[in-house]
Order: C-alpha cells, then sequence, then structure tokens
C-alpha cells in the first residue's frame, strides 16, 4: 500500500477522483499557483461529476518544457505567464506583435512535463482522435494536424460521390486515426523530440476541395533517453530528406543526445504549426483500447495504406517499431472506425450486418466495444448514402 | 427561467433535414430558425408555429448559416461558396467563394458585413448589398494562421478559432490584422468558441470536453477571471468518457449559458458563479448545435445522426 507521503496533484487541481481512497496525500499545499480561480481547491476534492461546482479544469500547474537540459528539477510552479502587452492601463486594444497569451513556457522540469502528458493520455483521452494536443495550455501545440469532424465528412461525402467504395473511404480513415494514435504514443514516449526527421507531407488521400495537411507521421527520431532502436538515424536522415518540403525551422537532425530540448524550445516557439511537428506517437494506454496491441505501435497497415513518397519513411518507422499488428485488426479496426460512431443502442438497419461482422471480428480481436461511442457522423450517412 | 426546476421537455420541429444538422439559428427579429444541413438544404422554419416555411437547395453541404434580416439570410456551403438566401422569394445567389469549404458565416450588424470563414485558411468579408460577384462584394481577406473552425461575433469584435489551436481577435473597424493572437488555453482541438453577449469576453470550447471562459481585457485583474471548466464527461472506473463539446450558446438576457456536446445533453451553466444549472435529459445522439431565441424563451438543440431537432421553453 502506497506509503501516502507524496501529495495528490490531482486533489490540488481540485479534481482528484479518488477521495478517501486516494493513495496520495490530500493536502493544501501553498505552492505559488496561479490560482486564477481562486476556489477552494479543498472544498473540490472530488467527483467532478457532481453538477455543482464543476471541477475546475486548472489546466496544469506543472512545470514548463524544458528549452534546454537544465536538469534542475524544481517543482515549483514558475507563474510564467507574460504580457507581452505591458500598459498596465491599456485594455486590449491594437498591440500589433501581441502574445497576449505567450506564457513561455520553459519545461524547466522534463520529468513533470512528461508526467503531465501521461496523466493526460492516461485519463483524459478525448474521443476525438484526430486532434492537435499540447500538454501546456496557451503554447503551441506539440501535436499538430487537427481534423475536425466536418472535414473529415466532408471528404467522406466528396469520396462517396467520386465513386470510392466504403471500404477505401474506411480505411483511408482508420489509417489517418492510426497514424495520429501512432503519433500520440510517440509522443507520449518521447516528448522531447525536435521536429527532426519531421512531418511527412502526408497525403491522404483527401479530396481536393480540402486543403488539409496532415503530418501524423511517427516520427521516432531523436531520442537519447528512448528506447527506440537505432535504426532510427536511418529514419531520421530519411525524414530530413522527406522534410524540405516544410518549413521546418530548426528541424534539427538532432539524432544526437544533446539536442532535442532546443530543438523542441525552437518549435515550441515558432508560430508555424508544421515546424512544430514533434512527432510524437505517444499513447500506449489508449491504443490498447483500440488495438489490443502491445504499446509499441506500429501497426502494419501503415505501410499498406499511405502509397506515395513517404512510404520510404514508413517503412523506415516499421523497421524501427516492428510490425505487432497482424492484418486482422486492422480491418478489424476498420469496424471499430465504423463502430465508432454509432450512439450506443442505435442501429441502422443497413447497417446491421456491418455491426454483427463487427462484434465479430471484435470479438476475435478481443476488444471491448461497449467503450466506443458516437462519433464520426460522415461515415454512418456515408453508410445511407451508398445504400441508395 | 432559472434553476432548480427540472426543464420541461422540448419539442420537436416537424420536417427536420434528412441529414445531419450542421447548425441552427434563431433570428434576432422573430422566432424563425434557420437550419443548416448536409443534405444540401438551408431551411427556414417558425419555431412557434413549428412550420416550415422554405427550403432552399445548395450544391453542397451547408456548413452554416446565419439570418440578415427577417427576409434575408446567407449560408455557408462545403461547394465553396457562400449565398445570401431570400427567403420570400426563394432566390438564392451566390455572394462569393473561397478556395475550399466555408465553415462558418456571420453577420455583422455593426459593420453590415457578411464575414465568412474557411478551411482555406481565410476569413473574408462581404458587403451584402453588392450586386453579385466576387469582385463587387468582397470586402477584404484575411489570411488566418490556419483553417477556420469557428467564428464569433459581439459588437466590434471578431474572435476567430482555428484549426492547431489558434485564436484571433479583430477589431471589425481594423481588420489588416488581429487586435490579439492567441493559443487557446484548452490543450486539445478548438470545437466552438462563442463571445459573451456583453461583449467582455468568449468561452471556447474543444474536444476534450473542457469549455475556457476568457477575456479579452488583457489586464491582470481581467486575465486573473479566466478560467476552464470540465464537462461532458462520463466517469468509468477511474477514467472518463471525454465527449467533445460540439456547441456553446449564450442567453441573451440572462448571460448564461448551455453547452451540448457529443454526449447527447446539453447543460447550462452560470459562467458567473460557475455552477451548473441544470442539464436537459438526454438526447438521442450528439448534440451538433444550439441557439437561443432573440428573448431567450426558446433553445433549439440539433441533435444531430438521427436528424431530429428539438427546442424548448
Amino acid at each position: 500500500m502506497h506509503n501516502k507521503k507524496e501529495a495528490c496533484r490531482n486533489f490540488q487541481r481540485g479534481s482528484c477522483q479518488y477521495g478517501e481512497r486516494c493513495k496520495f496525500l490530500h493536502v493544501i499545499q501553498q505552492q505559488p499557483k496561479s490560482n486564477a480561480f481562486g476556489f477552494g481547491t479543498q472544498a473540490i476534492s472530488h467527483q467532478q461529476q457532481k453538477p455543482n461546482p464543476f471541477g475546475f479544469g486548472v489546466q496544469n500547474n506543472a512545470q514548463s518544457k524544458g528549452a534546454n537540459d537544465f536538469g534542475n528539477k524544481q517543482s515549483q510552479f514558475k507563474n510564467t505567464w507574460t504580457r507581452s502587452s505591458a500598459s498596465s492601463g491599456a485594455p486590449s486594444l491594437r498591440q500589433p506583435d501581441n502574445q497576449p497569451q505567450a506564457t513561455n513556457h520553459r519545461c524547466n522540469d522534463p520529468e513533470s512535463c512528461k508526467r503531465i502528458i501521461a496523466e493526460d493520455f492516461e485519463h483524459e483521452r478525448p474521443l476525438w482522435k484526430l486532434t492537435c494536443y499540447s500538454h501546456w495550455k496557451n503554447s503551441p501545440c506539440d501535436i499538430v494536424g487537427d481534423v475536425s469532424y466536418e472535414e473529415l465528412r466532408a471528404a467522406a461525402y466528396d469520396d462517396a460521390k467520386r465513386g470510392l467504395s466504403l471500404q477505401s473511404i474506411i480505411e483511408r480513415e482508420r489509417n489517418l486515426l492510426n497514424s495520429k494514435l501512432v503519433e500520440f504514443e510517440n509522443f507520449l514516449r518521447n516528448p522531447y523530440r525536435g521536429p527532426a526527421g519531421s512531418a511527412a507531407a502526408q497525403q491522404i488521400p483527401f479530396p481536393g476541395a480540402t486543403t488539409i495537411v496532415l503530418s501524423p507521421t511517427t516520427q521516432n527520431t531523436v531520442a537519447p533517453q528512448s528506447n527506440v532502436p537505432p535504426s532510427v538515424s536511418s529514419f531520421s536522415q530519411l525524414g530530413a530528406s522527406l522534410n524540405t518540403g516544410f518549413s521546418p525551422g530548426p528541424s534539427v537532425q538532432s539524432n544526437n543526445a544533446s539536442g532535442q530540448p532546443t530543438s523542441f524550445s525552437n518549435s515550441a516557439q515558432s508560430s508555424n504549426v508544421f515546424s512544430a511537428n514533434n512527432v510524437p506517437s505517444a499513447n500506449a494506454s489508449v491504443s490498447t483500447q483500440n488495438f489490443s496491441s502491445s504499446s509499441i505501435q506500429s501497426p502494419a497497415f501503415l505501410n499498406v495504406s499511405l502509397s506515395n513518397s513517404e512510404a520510404v519513411g514508413r517503412e523506415a518507422t516499421n523497421v524501427q517499431l516492428g510490425n505487432n499488428l497482424p492484418t486482422t485488426v486492422a480491418s478489424g479496426d476498420s469496424n471499430i472506425w465504423l463502430k465508432e460512431k454509432w450512439t450506443p443502442g442505435e442501429t441502422f438497419p443497413l447497417s446491421r450486418f456491418l455491426k454483427k461482422l463487427l462484434q465479430m471480428l471484435m470479438f476475435s480481436c478481443g476488444i471491448h466495444v461497449r467503450r466506443i461511442t458516437c462519433y464520426l457522423n460522415g461515415l454512418i450517412i456515408l453508410l445511407k448514402i451508398l445504400s441508395f | 427561467m432559472t434553476s432548480a426546476q427540472p426543464p420541461a421537455p422540448g419539442r420537436e420541429l416537424s420536417n427536420p433535414p434528412t441529414d445531419g444538422i450542421s447548425n441552427l439559428r434563431f433570428s434576432n427579429h422573430s422566432d424563425h430558425l434557420l437550419v443548416s444541413s448536409w443534405d444540401k438544404t438551408v431551411r427556414l422554419y417558425d419555431a412557434s408555429a413549428d412550420s416550415l416555411r422554405g427550403e432552399f437547395m445548395h450544391g453542397g453541404p451547408v456548413l452554416d448559416c446565419c439570418f440578415h434580416d427577417d427576409s434575408s439570410g446567407f449560408s455557408a456551403s462545403a461547394d465553396n461558396t457562400v449565398r445570401r438566401i431570400v427567403f420570400s422569394h426563394g432566390k438564392e445567389d451566390i455572394l462569393g467563394r473561397h478556395d475550399a469549404p466555408v465553415r462558418c458565416i456571420e453577420y455583422s450588424y455593426a459593420a453590415g458585413q457578411v464575414i465568412t470563414g474557411s478551411w482555406d485558411k481565410t476569413l473574408k468579408c462581404w458587403d451584402p448589398r453588392g450586386a453579385s460577384g466576387q469582385e463587387r462584394t468582397l470586402v477584404g481577406t484575411y489570411p488566418q494562421p490556419e483553417r477556420v473552425y469557428s467564428l464569433s461575433l459581439v459588437g466590434n469584435r471578431l474572435v476567430v478559432a482555428t484549426a492547431g489551436r489558434q485564436v484571433n481577435v479583430y477589431d471589425l473597424r481594423n481588420m489588416s490584422q488581429p487586435e490579439q493572437r492567441r493559443e487557446s488555453s484548452l490543450k486539445y482541438q478548438t470545437r466552438c468558441v462563442r463571445c459573451y453577449p456583453n461583449g467582455t469576453g468568449y468561452a471556447l470550447s474543444s474536444v476534450e470536453g473542457r469549455v475556457a471562459m476568457e477575456f479579452f481585457d488583457l489586464s491582470e485583474a481581467s486575465q486573473a477571471k479566466k478560467y476552464a471548466f470540465k464537462c461532458h464527461r462520463k466517469s468509468e472506473a477511474g477514467r472518463d468518457i471525454v465527449y467533445p463539446v460540439n456547441a456553446i450558446a449564450f442567453h441573451p438576457v440572462y448571460g448564461t449559458f448551455a453547452t451540448g456536446g457529443c454526449d447527447g445533453f446539453v447543460n447550462v451553466w452560470d459562467g458567473n458563479n460557475k455552477k451548473r444549472l441544470y442539464q436537459y435529459s438526454k438526447y438521442p445522439t450528439s448534440i451538433a448545435a444550439l441557439s437561443f431565441s432573440r428573448d431567450g424563451r426558446l433553445l433549439a438543440v440539433a441533435s444531430s445522426y438521427t436528424f431530429e431537432e428539438g427546442e424548448k421553453p
């Protein structure tokens, strides 16, 4: 049993769900936190499920990501809230170079940032996977390349209009999802990768209408502290070559031990979404939910799906990550994908057989269907459309 | 309408669209409701009479709509066009085009312009009084850092939420550059942004079941008031199922607001006291859009997937 010597982070944030049963100590530490909320964190110790008061999503009081290898692990919260609009009285009027929310979050304590990330991924993974992510509020995205549901739906509709079969549409979406998940997972494992070997211009066969360029590649380059095998280096070079198309900023090749924090910090500051291409591919925790596979994923079908220049990159990825997933899971996943959009209990008559198929596949892959809830309206509609 | 009483169940409008609803709006002048949908139509309903007053076909799924006045409105469509619809004559004409599907549209009474945001990473302002044709109606094009996901207007301020969690605040009187450029204080993709009716700030919602309340005023005092809260989550064995918050709507009179998420619930919150006032019973599927009528008496709730639409007093 845990010794209760550590303070419960969640409790301090006002969102500990365990209450009495919590393994950590529920103390109100007067840390120099920016309690902008000013609400007694003690009052809100449990259940954020209570209607009133709602658990304040105090985003994170943790530290900043290390710009450089600091190595000093101070656990003090630094309120790095900088107001570049220094004018005290002047409200939000024309301030040209204004970054009012630039907290200049510096990851002084990489460990705790990593913890934040791990916690976020474990407790609060959103249902919609194709999202961008930042581990610190008000800072630029760590994982970029998000897609909204409407875009996905529009793409699916367009594809359907062009006569693509439902299966291939689903396949494409599934691949998108998977690569994004892999990216999250990598990020979880190695949050300090720079944009090295960064994002291949994903050519997800999106219809021309949308100008989405997604970069959910799995770049596991750099990484002294990671356990990625040395084949990484070859990949990073590959990645580098693929990278030329982008405005990579400091897309350092940092294949070496030192580099990554600096490249990362640079990326953190660049406003260009794509140069902040940390390719993280984090997420062991969630992927198990979907894929029931081991923590290091590199879904075999990634290789199959994206048939373009970055297939090269992909293969390298596969090399390093190993192909664990059998292709059956792949098809199972597509059905998961399908299934994901269904509300619990709701069935469309024409997709009943698909549901059965799904369930069969699910069972074969040992995946729990129950947790997957409604989403991605586009696909269901698609089913309808294509059935006509 | 205040708290504590269980809200009366809503009334469902007849003749709903046949495909998902992308957005719905009440008019500022009457109880007309404009609904845009993925079935390529924009429908005009009279909410109190529960009747369909008009249906307008488009070339592609319609992603957003707004009223101009009681006789005309605008729509933003996935076939890259921005159209003006005249309800009485049932006519529509194209106001202009983007290079990619137009995601959101707003009409600014203060500036007399139509503002549209699109996935081609631009914001365009149009003058609806001009004749059709892009050259004559386009007032300006403003590049955005990323694809535009949501827009909201209050008074002279425009808040634009884009992909990559960026938020730009513009002053409509000077659109040459954003008044403020911010990153979202939420960690995940932004879903919806709405300005407070009193013009002091905006609410931002994300795909991870959180809503952030922010303020325009950059002084310390105001920024200290900002906060974020979690909502639309279901707890299951230590982990939350986190639903995206799709829609926010502010009550015009009370300043309270409603949020709708993919879990099918609509919650009404009091922003100042930071409490939830009540929660409506679960809708069949996720909430796609919310809108309050001009006097705040009615709340229109669009529940997509099974394409219903309900309203409540």
